[in-house]
């Protein structure tokens, strides 16, 4: 199963990844694992053991994949294998006049697999995946003319009924497994627990079970269904999908059959569906919607037999769900056929084909007359069965169910009329040419199954009779085609003459029929899908105004103040305060603030630009003060860059910013100003809890001995906090490969060459190799003095800037470009995690090695350098895919 | 706790989110910046009281681990920014302008909530399945 399942996936896959110009008869490639699947299911025929296969999953929430292989599950199996494959040959020459017809039949294949899980699933999650899935694929087979608006429509619809209907089946099957404390279908079954919790999830799981197989009131997404290419009608909404519902039922039935919440749900739905989509089906004129509703009513008929959970019954009832899907499936191809030919499916244009197509006419007669109950078929054994146990065990039932089969032959009858009859008042239904055998064939082989089945009924009893005992250990019965003379006999025939009778005037019938409906949740599901929609409108409207500064606004405000009122909630304790460390630091932080407002205030872009760096050097400053020299370097170097990054930008644009209305900067400038007392609270409230002992003591101690440096910043930076730094490069890394893809083919590089500046040129041969060397002394030393990667990077990177001041034409960094050297850098770090997960057994553990040189002496290498280094060469990239993405607008000016 | 860093905080706070707010990308980029050394600085509040630079062998350091936190993030800050300029830049040369503009499918959201045409779609989508199904 678990192989089964998997394989046809896999095989879905596969189908849908060929090419298009295949064509439909690509589609035969699905035969196989059909065939595999009709191999596997006859192979356990007759095996009245059951197995358990389990996929583990997320194996501590109980979540695997559990499939229990019984008897039931056989059953269901063989008939989507055999029903499979039949629709797989009728598509291979049906879809040809069908957009995409492989794509069709991958999802068809992946459909098969999510319908054997469904069949065979035993925990209950398994069985809601499944069952979901099978509501997903039928979504996409429904809507694949995805360019009429109907079949989006129509596959919207049918996918919010049973996917809403499996969320209710979850929720049941939820309370249940609460219930009795195992997920396991079987243990639930078999522990049948009762109490109002259990009447609760009963109910839910009918909702699922009944939604799922059309029953009132959720029929309504069935016929609407039928815009799915046909094959997909035959496969899913006649024989399999729609049966999902009717196994469940089947499943829980012997349980909970006696349960109060349970019958008085199951049955007088089953038995209305049953009448009224009988009635329905003999007001349509689309053959495709006649079936439809005829399936209805069968799958009606199927839940009343299932749903008693009455053990004499449910022989005949698998032995009926058996025949409906042979017979109902070849129905649909002979439609399928009929249109194909033809052009239409309006039995009031169609006229005479009983008489040129005559074969099809035979398998017509066939399917329907087996679905319908007609000895000598298949149809007729299996309905006998169940009316013979059925009005033994529940007379009223029983007798309910009799006058449901008449109901049942007036719209069969009336389907063949429509479909075959030759009609006075209608021009002879021209047909282009004969059907091909792919049209005809497999439809024929389903009914002669039917046929087969009926008169040699011995053939599949063994596989009836253990999908029975599967779900019902003590059912009794066998299937008879001469079921003897009695009152199951007469009430039979009895039902069969007057169905007959009645069907044979089926205009009349039409005319004596009010326009009845059927109980319809359509009208509250329209209405609650607009009132939906209607409130989500509203909410969009009330929220999403468009404007990027609103969105920023309630991001910043809400983030700030929701924690700030939280806090001032608790209370805030305030923490021992100081004005300040020194005169020098309030000056800086003086400057900073002015520098600050005067760049909120300014009208020019380069002033503004500046006066940031400016905020940033007094910040730089501060650093100095505080006793961080690593920091201070860091933050004046970036200054510098940042700053040419901004005039190199800015200078294409207009001198001043455009005035903006006063009202609306007043308001931007009171949210920065709650958010900026929101901050200084947040920051008092923070340092309420300061802890008394510095964060970093603990490393101030190990930095010499464990990471065999002096610079204690360095050493976090590089060997504590390694990991942390590689994240952090990459993001470096990913900014500037992002700014340059940003950039790329904005303007072509037509190269007007300019001469050098000469001052600054010549000024360069020396400034720029000095400003080199220190970098290297900056990246070399920076383990146990100022310095390190970051800053030597950007100082390398500042002496690049200074040679393209001087010559912005040529390439900043000669033939170093800043793709390579970031992806060496980034490799090059990796590297060294890599070397000490390999050899101490952690990612980026370091580690030295010491050796004599001639001059030098002892000297000590720290594997930490090379991961110093790779920062080093992303920073210098950094700074170089600065210039390139910003240069290439200098060349077009 | 130092009040001049954590006034200054807020103010760089205040000015960084006013500029935010504003509707020209790059002044959107300055006001990110401005934000970042905020952020910063509130590093360096949480570093305590100034002490010697961190080096081993010494006492009284300043508290290093804050600061290496700050460096990281300064050089981060800074790449951001670069990204941001370059979509600002880019922005710029396509549509002549260095504004955002209002979110074009926002506005047919609301345009749309305002006229329920949603609702009609959807009658009309109803309609034609009924229409399919009384055939």
């Amino acid at each position: 199963m678990r192989a089964l399942v998997l394989g046809l996936i896999g095989s879905g896959v596969l189908l849908g990844a060929l090419p298009r110009r295949l064509g439909a008869r690509a589609a035969w490639a699905a035969l196989v694992p059909f065939a595999a699947v009709t191999v596997w299911a006859g192979a356990r025929v007759g095996d009245s053991g059951v197995s358990v296969e389990r996929l583990s999953w997320v194996h501590d929430l109980g979540l695997d994949l559990v499939f229990r292989i019984d008897g039931l599950a056989v059953f269901a199996s063989l008939l989507i294998g055999v029903v499979g494959l039949a629709v797989i040959w009728f598509s291979g020459g049906y879809l040809d006049h069908t957009s995409r017809p492989t794509a069709l039949v991958a999802v068809m294949l992946v459909f098969a697999a999510a319908m054997l899980g469904v069949a065979a699933a035993d925990n209950v999650l398994t069985l809601f995946v499944f069952w979901e899935l099978t509501s997903v694929c039928s979504f996409l087979l429904v809507g694949h003319e995805h360019e009429r608006s109907y079949a989006r429509a129509s596959a919207r619809q049918a996918l919010l009924v049973t996917g809403l209907g499996g969320l209710a089946l979850l929720a049941g099957l939820l309370l249940l497994a609460d219930a009795t404390g195992s997920t396991s279908i079987h243990t639930i079954v078999n522990q049948a627990p009762t109490g109002a919790q259990v009447s609760v999830a009963l109910v839910l799981v009918l909702v699922g079970a009944l939604s799922k197989s059309a029953q009132v009131p959720f029929q309504f997404w069935l016929p609407g269904a039928m815009a799915a290419p046909t094959p997909v009608s035959a496969f899913l909404h006649s024989a399999t999908m729609v049966k999902a519902g009717v196994l469940l039922v089947a499943r829980f039935a012997p349980a909970f059959g006696d349960h109060s919440a349970w019958r008085s749900v199951v049955v007088p739905i089953g038995a209305l569906t049953m009448a009224m989509g009988a009635l329905v089906a003999c007001r349509r004129h689309d053959l495709k919607q006649l079936l439809a509703y005829g399936t209805v009513s069968q799958l009606g008929l199927l839940m009343v037999l299932f749903g008693l959970g009455e053990p004499t019954v449910t022989i005949g009832a698998v032995a009926l769900f058996g025949a409906h899907a042979l017979g109902k499936a070849a129905l649909f191809m002979v439609v399928g056929t009929i249109d194909h030919q033809t052009g239409t499916r309006d039995l009031r244009r169609l006229s005479g084909l009983g008489r040129t197509m005559p074969g099809l006419f035979v398998i017509a007669l066939l399917a329907a007359a087996s679905v319908a109950g007609v000895p000598p078929l298949f149809g007729f054994v299996a309905k006998e069965a169940a009316i013979a146990a059925l009005l033994d065990a529940q007379p009223l039932v029983g007798w309910l169910v009799v006058a449901g089969a008449a109901l049942t032959l007036v719209y069969t009858v009336r389907f063949l009329w429509g479909a075959f009859a030759r009609k006075p008042e209608v021009e002879p239904t021209p047909v282009a040419h004969r059907p091909g055998v792919p049209l005809v064939a497999p439809a024929g082989v389903l009914a002669g199954l039917g046929v087969v089945f009926g008169i040699v009924p011995g053939l599949v009893e063994t596989l009836v009779r253990d999908a029975a005992r599967a779900v019902e250990p003590v059912a009794t019965g066998t299937l008879h085609l001469w079921p003897g003379l009695g009152v199951p006999l007469f009430a039979s025939v009895g039902a069969i003459v007057v169905g007959v009778v009645i069907g044979m005037r089926p205009l009349r019938v039409e005319r004596f029929l009010p326009a009845w409906r059927l109980p319809s949740g359509e009208a509250a599901f329209a209405a609650t899908q607009n009132g939906l929609r209607r409130a989500a409108g509203w909410t969009a409207a009330s929220t999403q105004r468009g404007s990027l500064p609103w969105y920023v606004g309630v991001i910043a405000l809400s983030s700030l103040v929701v924690p700030t009122v939280v806090l001032v909630e608790r209370g805030v304790e305030v923490p021992e305060l100081t004005v300040a460390s020194s005169v020098a630091q309030v000056l800086i932080a003086l400057t900073a603030a002015v520098c600050a407002v005067a760049c909120a205030i300014t009208r020019r872009r380069l002033s503004a630009a500046i006066l940031l760096g400016a905020v940033g050097a007094n910040v730089g400053l501060l650093f100095v003060v505080q006793g961080a020299p690593d920091l201070a370097l860091t933050q004046l170097f970036v200054e510098a860059v940042s700053i040419v990054a901004f005039v190199l930008v800015l200078r294409a644009q207009p001198v001043r910013y455009a005035p903006a209305r006063r009202p609306l900067q007043v308001r931007r400038a009171l949210a920065g100003l709650v958010a900026g007392a929101a901050v200084v609270l947040l920051m008092l409230g923070a340092g309420s809890d300061a802890r008394p002992v510095p964060a970093g003591d603990e490393l101030v101690e190990r930095a010499l001995p464990e990471a065999g440096g002096r610079n204690i910043v360095n050493t976090i930076i590089v060997d504590f906090r390694g990991f942390d730094t590689l994240g952090e490069t990459t993001v470096a890394a990913i900014a500037a490969l992002g700014a340059m893809a940003l950039t790329a083919g904005l303007t072509r590089a037509g190269h007007v060459r300019r001469r050098p500046a000469p001052l600054l040129d010549t000024a360069n041969r020396l400034v720029v190799p000095s400003m080199l060397a220190v970098s290297l002394y900056l990246l070399l030393a920076g383990h146990n003095r100022p310095g390190g990667g970051f800053i030597a990077g950007l100082l390398a990177g500042l002496a690049v800037v200074l040679r393209f001041v001087a010559d912005p034409a040529a390439p900043p960094a000669g033939r170093v470009g800043p793709r390579p050297l970031i992806a060496a850098g980034l490799a090059l770090m990796v590297t060294v995690g890599v070397l000490g997960w390999w050899i101490d057994g952690d990612f980026l553990a370091s580690g030295y090695t010491s050796f004599t040189l001639p001059v030098f002496g002892a000297v000590k290498v720290f594997s930490v350098l090379f991961f110093d280094i790779g920062v080093f060469a992303v920073v210098v990239g950094l700074v170089i895919a600065m210039l390139e993405s910003f240069r290439l607008r200098e060349v077009a000016q | 706790m130092n009040v001049t860093l954590v006034v200054l905080t807020g103010v760089l706070v205040a000015v960084g989110v006013f500029l935010v707010l504003q509707r020209e990308l790059t002044r959107i980029v300055l006001g990110l910046g401005m934000l970042g050394h905020a952020g910063v600085l509130a590093l360096l509040v949480a570093d305590g009281s100034p002490g010697t630079p961190p080096f081993a062998p010494a006492r009284d350091v300043a508290d290093p681990l804050p600061q290496a936190f700050a460096l990281t993030a300064i050089v981060i800050t800074f790449a951001f920014a670069l990204l941001l300029l370059a979509l600002a830049a880019r922005s710029f040369r396509i549509h002549g302008v260095d504004e955002v503009e209002d979110d074009p499918e926002d506005a047919r959201t609301l345009a749309a909530a305002r006229a329920n045409t949603a609702d009609e779609a959807d009658t009309e989508a109803a309609d034609l399945i009924s229409e399919l199904r009384e055939r």
